[in-house]
């Protein structure tokens, strides 16, 4: 292995803890393990824009795919609360507001 | 909710529409509507046409939670996008026994190989959703050239669609596998157009991904998203939404079937 000079980290999962925001989906879905779906489909829909050749703002996947979970399952989030600052609406940017650094 | 329109007709997919019509901004929704009939009606497999749910049994035996099924499906399809991405490739089978594997080692679980084979054999045979044969027979009816595309191996003669009595209304069946990448890259939708002898433009993508249509609709193909339950379209500025949204495909054949008597 060549020399290593720089250490590039990973955030969220990595270094910051996303099960912080657990009580979140709790909340919104009735099921903690909606958590882990919403993360799961946020990278699944980032991977297929960058195939695509479409730029999205991360924050704003992260939004649209709470938005189309939470459509079928008839869990209201209003378009006030989607669109409103981070400050406002912490279920729509969780992942920048909320997780805490992981103790392990 | 009065002014929203998707594709030729107001929006009124049964299941969600209430809830999608809430926060739906419908400029961001509308999409260009379809003005003549596609040539060649392209379509997913795997929870598209076929129902994935019958393998919750398997997932239930091995985890304890018959719904991991969809964790499992959407590991894969991020771990294929993953390989799409840097330009690594490995076969579709192999990534979703990998997956299963490593969903085993999470939560403690061991996978063997009899494990790996029951999954395999399952997807093997897959039944069809209730609304697709009958669908599948109007649009062949009505004169539509239709193909399939899957990220799945091609098993010409012995796959799902054949157990189902479906295979012999497609012309063709492709699989990803053919150009090493795996939807929704554009390589993947211009070898459908490329065999089939038409422009990307005279394709429609029908699924129930709208991570599939995305690429699809990019590339230039109109697209057609399958919104039954658990499925909604993600409304995001940049990517043009597909044509036609609705709750069954039963109402996509409906609506196509009207445009070739247009």
């Amino acid at each position: 292995m060549s020399k290593i000079r720089n250490i590039v980290f990973d955030c969220n999962e990595s270094i910051l803890d996303l099960t912080t925001i657990t009580p979140i989906f709790q909340r919104l879905f009735g099921a903690p393990d909606a958590m882990r779906l919403w993360f799961q489909e946020l990278i699944t829909y980032s991977q297929a824009l960058t195939i695509a050749d479409v730029y999205v703002p991360f924050t704003d996947i992260g939004s649209a795919v709470l938005e189309k979970m939470a459509a079928p399952r008839r869990v209201k989030i209003t378009a006030a609360t989607a669109r409103s600052s981070p400050i406002d609406s912490p279920p729509c940017r969780p992942i920048l507001m909320f997780p805490e650094p992981c103790s392990g | 909710m009065s002014d929203l329109h998707i594709g030729r007709r107001p929006f009124v997919a049964g299941i969600g529409a209430t809830a999608l019509g809430a926060f739906f901004n419908p400029t961001l929704v509308r999409a260009q509507a379809l003005d003549r009939p596609p040539s060649v009606l392209v379509f997913d497999v795997a929870e598209s046409l076929l129902d994935l749910q019958v393998l919750r049994p398997l997932f239930q035996r091995l985890f304890g939670v018959g719904a991991m099924v969809d964790e499992w499906f959407g590991e894969t399809i991020l771990y294929s996008e993953s390989a799409t991405l840097t330009n690594t490739f490995a076969p579709f089978g192999q990534l979703g026994a990998g997956v299963l594997r490593m969903l085993g080692r999470i939560h403690n679980v061991s996978i063997s190989e009899a494990d790996v084979a029951e999954l395999s054999k399952g997807l093997a045979s897959l039944p069809p959703h209730s609304d697709v044969p009958d669908s599948l027979w109007k649009l062949k009816v009505a004169g539509y050239r239709l193909v399939t595309l899957t990220d799945s191996p091609a098993t010409p003669g012995r796959g799902p669609l054949q157990s189902a009595g479906l295979a012999d209304l497609f012309e063709q069946q492709f699989t990803a596998e053919t150009v090493r990448r795996y939807k929704p890259a554009r390589e993947t939708y211009q070898m459908v157009a490329q065999a089939t002898g038409t422009q990307l433009s005279e394709l429609c993508m029908i699924a129930a991904h709208p991570w599939d249509l995305i690429g699809a609709c990019t590339a230039g193909c109109s697209a057609a998203l399958i919104a039954r339950a658990d499925v909604a379209p993600l409304i995001v500025p940049g990517p043009k939404q597909p044509q036609i949204i609705a709750s069954s495909l039963t109402e996509i054949a409906a609506q196509l079937v009207e445009l070739k008597h247009v």
